[in-house]
């Protein structure tokens, strides 16, 4: 072990070497331990919540990933999809504080976003690692990664940097692979990846690849099969530069797309293989087949793939406004055009759940407008439905993809205006929607949402006798010493019920009811008695003749109904905790050995991605109180529910029986806002 | 034709009382009518298509096991038939309550903790170009019926099927159902007819047919158009059952024969049962709307 470790020092990598060409070379282990100083303190463990909407609702789910801290103010650097657009976060730093942070940037082009640490002292300081400030690595050089990977406590890992700048081409390396991180959202357009063999695992997202000299040169990104990705260095210091100094991140746009000349058979310029409609790159005169030489008369020189990200960050550092001269070479003739640099725009619209309507929607950027093919921005894009919601029961029926474009007559230029809309629907009131499927305009109903809370009917009253019996056969009978009896032998007499407070017991043979014989000889009359039951009266008494004892006793015992199932049982949806309880049953009683004041409400429905869910909440958890107040049954948790509503507390604490022990769950929600400042 | 198939039927009955006495009225009342049974066939149609209708339903299936639970709305297209003209309308209750595999699991023993539930959420009727809400008034498990109730009373009488008028079955009689297509063929009405092949008398009264008639919970009419019974399923309890012949097929096959499924079966449920249902049903609705009515006006009174 030792020698292998010699001998990865002894090889130390030739950048190192260049920069500390003064010292004595260091043992491995002291430049991990040193490496180690420098960054570990700066690694931060990040749990997010995030949303995702399916089926026309929007689902949350736990996240984690790494991060490490880069300004002594607090800012994490992070990948994007570990913390972008999180609902939530939280950061676990290593010396063990857990704190809140907040979005200051999300950069999905680049995979990266900045997060600042929320602590109670305005003025806390944290320990920063270092970003270096350009991409210094060679193929061969000695990095280490740091993280959290699959979510445990913070790691460190080594390797050796196998490709400084590598990018993504298909098998047949004729094209850049389109890396998207969710639909319609473009990402690594800019990018030239460290790859590196430092292992990674789901985990390690976010979280800094290190030189020997302790600065962050990464943020590993990808990784699987012992090979890993890291965001270098250069790229992530102009996003963090952003971000503090601006806020967000700016970025020119000319609407290209390029190829390396090599197989045009050139070896200057890039080739310009498409040029979006309406772009900056259109308008200036700029045409696919161009031979792109210069920008604002810097060269531009694209051999190879690996060159290809480095012409998008030049066209991407300019300011939107700037005027830039391309040199361009088309059919063999010198030509010069002016392109108005213009801002990159966002890639993927922001999404809504709108729930009085039952569906997810999304805004529709000029990107998403020109890729599917949308004549304008207007509207917004109809991304699920929620079966049996209004927009479920839009006649002629709407569906996934379709554009909304106005509603009653107003345009829908924001999801309130929908919202709104279908909230003021009284009744029988229908809402008017015209939408767009393909290149037709079409115009559809929508009904008010349905009150689902309203009563429905259950089963039909039948008379009840609360005992379960078997068939007492010939055979048994004689066995038994009761000399051929038949009958319907008592296997089980519920409690509180009209059958044990009139003494029927255990063992007792019925024969007959109101003196109608009930005599079965065969397994297959075992639901005589109970059809013979169902046909009495309910709040009537029945006379069932039975053997005890070998002698025949009457008992009378008062026909009851039967008692409630589970799916007629009173229900209530705690709608911000999405999760619904029922009182409980009978049978319930009886299935978990409860005695009649056992209160509480169970759960049968903890929606998925919902917060209770989210919380752990099971179903089959008996909730016994929230927040102190006890919810005996769905009555008392309505109540308590409503104040949960109205107070709106940060933590909700559910004190439930699970099994055979009592358990507490922490539910932690976003209570909902209403429309009304869209 | 009739008479020839009625005659072959005779003699494979000819130790059962009921299938003569069943292809003996059959033989004297075709003609009685002055129609052939092509015209029995097209007045039935004609009579009973309106009352047969196609209710739209939402239900939400929660299944779960082990505390873990996942759940999923879906809207479906059913056929029931109105049974009172103030809009009560008879379903198959199977195709919107899981009670019945739910039960039948249990006897199985293998539930192992998975749960499924369904409930339905909405119910649109279509009658004539309308498409009117209704809720659920009432279930019977047991004999796998549900009832809706048109949420608004229609102003004018609806067609219905009048289990009131239910007429009695005999072994060897011939049975008709009106059924419909789905939306994509414009819900067009058409027969399906089976022969009354049995009697059943445990665990409950009914009626076993030759064949497939396969719309459950939709009324079943004789020759002269009337009522009697409603296709539906019956499960046995009594357990020890290697039954075949009349098994839910998939679910027996899938299962194997002594399965619980194996005592599941498809029957004629008598008339006269039926009206019975329905008079509780309608009552229930009617106690419902009233109850319901009263909710509204007081969540109404509670707005500010």
């Amino acid at each position: 072990m030792s020698t292998v470790v010699a001998l990865t020092a002894a090889i130390a990598p030739v950048s190192s070497q260049l920069v500390e060409s003064s010292e004595p070379a260091a043992t491995a282990e002291a430049v991990a331990h040193r490496v180690r100083e420098s960054v570990y303190p700066a690694l931060v463990n990040i749990r997010v919540v995030y949303e995702r909407f399916v089926d026309g609702r929007t689902q949350r789910y736990p996240g984690a990933g790494s991060g490490v801290i880069l300004t002594d103010d607090g800012h994490v650097l992070t990948n994007y999809h570990v913390a972008g657009g999180a609902i939530r976060v939280e950061c676990t730093l290593t010396d063990g504080r857990v704190l809140p942070a907040e979005i200051v940037v999300d950069d999905p082009l680049t995979d990266l976003t900045v997060l600042r640490l929320l602590a109670e002292d305005p003025k806390a300081t944290f320990p920063a690692a270092q970003l270096a400030s350009d991409d210094l690595l060679a193929v061969g050089d000695t990095v280490f990664a740091m993280g959290n990977p699959l979510s445990l406590s913070s790691s460190m890992t080594r390797g050796i940097v196998s490709n400084q700048a590598r990018v993504f081409t298909d098998f047949t390396g004729t094209e850049i692979e389109e890396m998207t991180l969710e639909p319609d959202q473009l990402s690594g357009l800019l990018t030239r990846w460290i790859q590196h063999d430092a292992l990674i695992l789901p985990g390690n997202s976010g979280g800094p690849l290190v030189d020997e000299e302790g600065r962050v040169v990464g943020i590993n990104e990808l990784g699987g099969r012992g090979i890993g990705f890291a965001i270098p260095a250069s790229i992530a210091a102009d996003v963090l530069r952003q971000a503090l100094e601006l806020g967000q991140v700016e970025r020119g746009w000319l609407g290209i797309s390029i190829l390396p000349v090599a197989k045009a058979g050139r070896r200057e310029g890039a080739l310009v293989s498409s040029v979006l409609a309406g772009s900056a790159a259109a308008t200036a005169g700029l045409e696919p087949g161009d031979l792109l030489l210069s920008l604002d008369g810097e060269p531009v020189q694209t051999l190879f793939f690996e060159e290809v990200p480095l012409v998008y960050q030049k066209i991407a550092d300019y300011p939107a406004g700037t005027v830039v001269d391309l040199a361009v070479e088309r059919d063999g003739a010198a030509l010069h055009l002016a392109a108005t640099i213009e801002p990159m725009p966002r890639f993927k619209g922001k999404e809504w759940e709108v729930e009085s309507l039952g569906v997810a929607v999304q805004e529709i950027t000029s990107p998403m407008a020109i890729t599917r093919r949308f004549p304008d921005q207007r509207g917004l894009l109809l991304n699920s439905i929620r079966p049996g919601s209004p927009a479920d029961g839009a006649r002629p029926r709407l569906a996934a993809y379709d554009v909304l474009l106005a509603i009653n007559g107003q345009e829908i230029g924001a999801v309130g205006t929908l919202a709104r809309a279908i909230e003021g629907l009284v009744g029988q009131e229908k809402a008017l929607i015209e939408f767009r499927r393909g290149d037709e305009l079409l115009v559809t109903l929508v009904p008010a949402p349905a009150d689902k809370n309203r009563g429905w009917g259950g089963e039909l009253p039948k008379a009840w006798l609360g005992i379960e019996t078997q068939v007492l056969t010939r055979e048994l009978s004689v066995s038994l010493g009761l000399a051929g009896q038949t009958g319907f032998r008592v296997s089980q007499v519920f409690p509180w019920t009209e059958a044990a407070a009139a003494g029927v017991q255990v063992g007792d043979v019925i024969i007959a009811v109101d003196g109608e014989p009930t005599e079965p000889t065969r397994s297959q009359e075992s639901e005589d008695l109970r059809r013979l039951v169902e046909e009495r009266t309910i709040g009537e008494p029945a006379r069932l003749s039975v053997v005890r004892d070998g002698a025949v006793r009457e008992i009378a015992v008062r026909m009851e109904p039967r008692p409630r199932d589970a799916d007629e049982a009173d229900t209530a949806r705690q709608e911000t905790l999405d999760f619904v309880v029922r009182d409980v049953t009978f049978a319930d009683r009886i299935q978990y050995g409860w005695d009649r004041e056992q209160g509480g409400v169970l759960v049968t429905e903890a929606a998925t991605g919902g917060w209770g869910q989210m919380a752990g909440l099971k179903i089959d958890d008996l909730i016994q109180s929230i927040n102190g107040h006890s919810t005996l049954d769905v009555a008392a948790f309505g109540e308590v529910s409503r104040r949960l509503e109205s107070e709106r507390p940060p933590r909700v604490e559910i004190f439930v029986q699970r099994g055979y022990r009592t358990h507490f769950v922490f539910v932690e929600p976003e209570w909902k806002d209403s429309y009304a400042s869209d | 034709m009739r008479r020839i198939e009625c005659l072959g039927r005779a003699a494979s009955y000819k130790r059962s009382v009921d299938g003569l006495v069943g292809c003996l009225l059959l033989a004297i009342a075709l003609p009685a009518w002055g129609m052939d049974e092509a015209e029995a066939w097209r007045r039935a149609l004609a009579q009973h298509e309106e009352a047969i209708v196609r209710v739209e339903t939402v239900v939400a299936a929660k299944m779960s096991m082990a505390g873990q639970g996942q759940e999923e709305e879906s809207r479906m297209d059913l056929t029931g038939a109105i049974v009172h003209p103030e809009g009560l309308i008879m379903l198959w209750n199977a195709s919107i309550s899981s009670s019945r595999l739910n039960e039948m699991l249990a006897d199985m023993g293998q539930s192992n903790g998975f749960k499924m539930e369904i409930t339905p959420t909405a119910f649109t009727v279509q009658i004539g170009s309308e498409e009117l809400p209704a809720f659920l008034a009432a279930t019977d498990s047991a004999l796998d019926l549900a009832f809706i109730q048109l949420e608004a009373v229609p102003e004018e009488s609806l067609p219905f099927v009048d289990f009131a008028a239910a007429a009695d079955l005999a072994v060897g009689e011939k049975v008709l159902q009106v059924q419909r297509l789905g939306r994509s063929f414009d819900d067009a009405s058409h027969l399906a007819s089976a022969r009354v092949s049995g009697m059943l008398r445990k665990p409950r009264a009914a009626w076993m047919v030759d064949g497939e008639l396969g719309g459950f919970g939709l009324p079943v009419f004789d020759l002269q158009g009337r009522p009697v019974g409603a296709l539906t399923t019956i499960y046995s309890r009594a357990g020890e059952d290697s039954a075949s012949g009349f098994g839910m097929g998939p679910m027996s096959g899938f299962f194997g024969q002594g399965s619980p499924f194996s005592a599941l079966h498809s029957f004629i449920l008598p008339g006269k049962r039926v009206a019975s249902l329905v008079g509780l049903a309608r009552e229930q609705a009617i106690e419902l709307a009233e109850r319901r009515d009263r909710e509204a006006q007081l969540e109404a009174a509670d707005q500010p």
